[in-house]
């Protein structure tokens, strides 16, 4: 039935295109593409462990360009996705995948579920943040913060490092996301890396002992500290920025600024291996990288553009303001499956 | 006179196939290395294991509680309005527990409705920071017990009320002869021949407890359930969600074993040639305050959700925020999503309930040990969270069929296996109110076996397989978890929508697929209610 639609909605689609002049498309790649071949038109499924509302309004951009491209949009969670990949190799059903954590993005590749891609706007990214063969590429930066509720604390007895969280002082005063998340756990495997199995061990161990309150997201973490359920919350940098636009009471801890500088990761796109539109599926990835696509993610979402020359938000600092983790994500993703281990022998929820 | 063969091929296929589930758990958990174990059990079991067994205690007693003092309210004492209260207090089982949970949290939660109204009132008077109201912590065991009992309490109170209609008033009036006073006869003659009932009300309330994934999820409250979704959706390996379900298994299969007991022991009370009525005692004293009681529960349990809910949902068709917008609620979407569950629910009811007759016939006609043994292994996967059959769901049409993977029909193959041991349940208690000796008479007479049981047994047991069916619809339009692994992209279910809005904490554009899902559900109730088969009469059970 969905396909039956799905065609008849094409050639409604085409009788339209024919007879009603399109409005130009507004980006630069849209141009390029349009020119060639006419709008072009077609179906995407897009996998995403973004966040519903985040990803909705680039979707919607993206449409503004390619209004004859439906995009069918799949969210779950990153490991969810991961896994359901993995289970469909030999049945690909999805055209690419957006997630949030550059590790799960480079183990997918390892196992080969990703085409690769030789795009010039993939190329144009730093070779930190893309697979060698262009097969992912990050679209976005996110460093870990720590936010805090500025009615429950003042500003000199906040904790200075990630570490401190783990502290019985902060007992019943902290919110977290659980091991299903892909920040989280990239969180983990930076610190396993720079400060070792032992005191990682030590420090999930601490937080569980401090009867953190652990969430399958950000968001609910944010919510939480914005109304005062607990005063501490680690979290990707924008979660504090969204809070602050909604009016909550929220400040921001960048940590580790004396210690091991601020662990930052990014959110992927990947062409699946077996796309049934291999065409349409780069056009998407190039939308995600130009301008109007990053600007969307910078302006609506308060994320770092990986594209330079596309403006931060208000109130977001630039990066360089900051001292950065010495690591790269790339080279760290073998590290993934023992720091799994260590969380769940550490009852990391 | 031995079952015929298909009869017999027929049950181990539909047995065989709704065990499928479990077999791949046990294969997946086995493979797990011993190094995983260990972590396991030093790691994540035993807070889970004395969360998990915690709340199915505190969650047992609250519904044996009010579902036994209700039912004997209701059908004891001269309550006003019984006969409104006899549905009414059927009627939660239409809420899903997850939608009940969301909507104590848009009222309770700091910042909630509750606060607000409070700071808005104090700000009114003249206080702009006011005390803080005391508010219960709904994210607690207490929270998660009470909010999860308000749903299922019916689980207990419907087999008592039946029990309470159908018991003689013979007994309880020579024990009131003998001179025991009122509550003498109800602790020792009363509560006796209610305890089957009490226990299997107890058994279903346990078992969904152990079972229960959303709720448990939106209240913070670390179960089983909730730790295998964790393992499911953080790693790629399946390993460890096998193994930690493996151990929830352990913990259900005692429950299935008890409950199929005392199933069978409950036939012994009721009944009698000498049956009469119980009588119904005058309490003027105690009248209105039960009645403010049940009120309590019923304003808890179904106003409340349905309020908020409501209201929410009329707000966003109303006045739509952006918010609505990106969530697509308030407009057309919420009605496809509608007719998603609706099309998946009752495809799979249908299909579910029909192969369920197959190994109900066979169990109820040719009671056998083996026979028996089989339909208790069927209904083990009844327990199993739906994450779990969904997720071998997953690995098996990719491996068998794919085709039909990431389709429609797909998904509703695995509501299916999901639904069976449900169906074959309620499917064996339809079959075992045909009296086997009007089937006998019918072969006397000539027909075959096939004919005897498409016109004799078949039209006697119509009323209640369709009360199965609906049973089993209701069950399919709630369920979550199956729905989430199986859907095609662009086809989501309403619960599916409330899990996507409620994961990322916007309550309010929860609201409105939730809103929709009860009136659907309790539509079906109320249907079933309305033909008389929600208090099916014991008694009939055991004449024949």
């Amino acid at each position: 039935m969905a396909s039956g639609l799905g065609a008849a909605m094409l050639v409604v689609a085409t009788l339209v295109g024919c007879s009603v002049p399109v409005a130009a498309p507004p980006t630069r790649a849209a141009d390029t593409v349009g020119q060639a071949t006419g709008s072009p038109t077609g179906e995407l499924v897009v996998y995403t462990s973004r966040a519903e509302s985040l990803f909705k309004p680039v979707l919607e951009e993206f449409n503004k360009a390619y209004p004859n491209v439906k995009v069918t949009m799949l969210t779950g969670n990153n490991g969810a996705l991961a896994a359901k990949l993995l289970e469909e190799r030999n049945n690909p059903q999805a055209d690419v995948l957006i997630n949030s954590d550059l590790l799960t993005m480079e183990s997918l590749a390892a196992e080969g579920i990703f085409a690769p891609n030789d795009s010039p706007t993939v190329k144009a990214v730093p070779e930190a943040y893309r697979a060698d063969d262009g097969a992912w590429v990050a679209l976005t930066l996110r460093p870990r913060v720590i936010m805090y509720n500025t009615t429950m604390l003042a500003p000199d007895e906040l904790p200075k490092s990630v570490m401190d969280l783990a502290d019985p002082k902060w007992k019943g005063k902290v919110g977290s996301a659980n091991s299903t998340n892909g920040a989280m756990m990239a969180q983990l495997v930076a610190m396993r890396h720079l400060l070792g199995e032992a005191q990682t061990e030590a420090f999930i161990k601490g937080l569980v002992a401090n009867e953190t309150q652990f969430f399958g997201g950000h968001t609910e973490v944010r919510k939480a500290v914005g109304a005062g359920e607990f005063p501490l919350g680690l979290v990707n940098h924008y979660y504090y920025h969204l809070s602050k636009a909604e009016g909550a009471p929220v400040g921001i801890i960048y940590p580790d600024q004396d210690g091991i500088g601020l662990i930052v990761n990014s959110t992927n796109a990947g062409i699946v291996k077996g796309s049934k539109n291999p065409e349409l599926a780069r056009l998407f990835v190039d939308f995600m990288l130009s301008p109007a696509g990053q600007k969307v993610y910078a302006e609506k979402n308060f994320e770092y553009p990986i594209v330079p020359g596309v403006e931060l938000a208000e109130g977001v600092p630039p990066l360089s303001d900051f001292k950065l983790a010495n690591i790269a994500f790339k080279t760290l993703w073998e590290e993934l499956e023992p720091t799994k281990a260590l969380a769940q022998q550490a009852g990391l929820p | 006179m031995p079952p015929s063969r298909k009869l017999v091929v027929g049950t181990l296929v539909v047995s065989g196939l709704s065990l499928l589930p479990l077999v791949y758990i046990v294969v997946r958990a086995l493979g797990a290395d011993a190094g995983l174990w260990s972590r396991l059990w030093t790691g994540q079991i035993p807070p889970l294991l004395s969360n998990t067994v915690a709340l199915v205690i505190t969650t047992v007693a609250f519904t044996g509680l009010l579902g036994v003092t209700l039912a004997w309210v209701v059908e004891r004492t001269d309550l006003p309005g019984r006969d409104i209260w006899r549905w009414v207090l059927a009627l939660p089982l239409a809420v899903p527990a997850y939608v009940a949970a969301i909507s104590h949290i848009i009222i309770f939660r700091r910042g909630g409705l509750l606060n607000n109204t409070y700071t808005h009132l104090m700000a009114l008077m003249g206080q702009s920071q006011p005390a803080p109201l005391p508010v219960p912590d709904i994210y607690s065991l207490g929270g998660a017990t009470i909010i999860i009992g308000l749903c299922v309490f019916p689980y207990v109170y419907l087999p008592v009320a039946a029990t309470l209609r159908g018991m003689s008033r013979t007994a309880e009036e020579a024990a009131r002869i003998a001179g025991r006073s009122a509550w003498g006869v109800f602790r020792e003659v009363t509560l006796p021949a209610l305890a089957p009932a009490i226990a299997a009300g107890a058994l279903l309330v346990a078992m969904y407890v152990l079972s229960d994934f959303g709720t448990v999820a939106l209240l913070r409250y670390r179960t089983f359930t909730t730790a295998i979704f964790s393992q499911f959706a953080g790693q790629i390996d399946r390993a460890a969600a096998s193994a930690l379900s493996l151990v929830l298994i352990a913990l259900t299969l005692p429950l299935l074993f008890g409950e199929s007991r005392a199933a069978q022991r409950g036939r012994r009370f009721a009944g009698g040639s000498l049956w009469r009525p119980a009588q119904v005692r005058p309490h003027p004293r105690w009248r209105w305050l039960t009645f403010a009681a049940a009120a309590l529960v019923a304003a808890l349990s179904l106003g409340l959700p349905v309020t908020v809910l409501g209201g929410l949902t009329v707000q966003a068709i109303a006045l739509p925020t952006e918010a609505d917008r990106i969530w697509s609620v308030g407009n057309e979407g919420v009605w496809q999503h509608g007719m998603n569950s609706l099309l998946v629910a009752a495809i799979a009811a249908t299909l579910a309930t029909v192969a369920a007759l197959l190994p109900g016939y066979l169990s109820v006609r040719y009671p056998h040990r083996l026979t028996t043994a089989l339909l208790a292994l069927t209904k083990a996967p009844y327990a199993l969270p739906g994450l779990i059959v969904g997720l071998s769901f997953v690995m098996m049409l990719n491996q068998f069929a794919p085709i039909i993977y990431g389709t429609v029909t797909g998904l509703i193959v695995a509501f299916i296996f999901r639904l069976l041991p449900q169906s074959i349940t309620t499917g064996e208690t339809a079959l075992r109110n045909a009296p086997v000796r009007l089937e006998q008479a019918a072969r006397v007479m000539g027909c075959n076996s096939r004919s005897a049981f498409r016109r004799v047994t078949l039209p006697i047991a119509t009323p209640g397989i369709a009360a199965s069916w609906t049973l089993v619809f209701i069950t399919a339009m709630k369920e979550l978890p199956t729905a989430i692994l199986l859907r095609p992209p662009g086809f989501d279910t309403l619960p599916v929508r409330i899990w996507a809005a409620a994961s990322e904490s916007v309550y309010t554009q929860a609201a409105p697929p939730a809103f929709l899902l009860i009136v659907l559900t309790s539509a079906a109730l109320a249907l079933l209610y309305a033909r008389g088969m929600m208090l099916r009469d014991w008694r009939s059970e055991v004449r024949n």
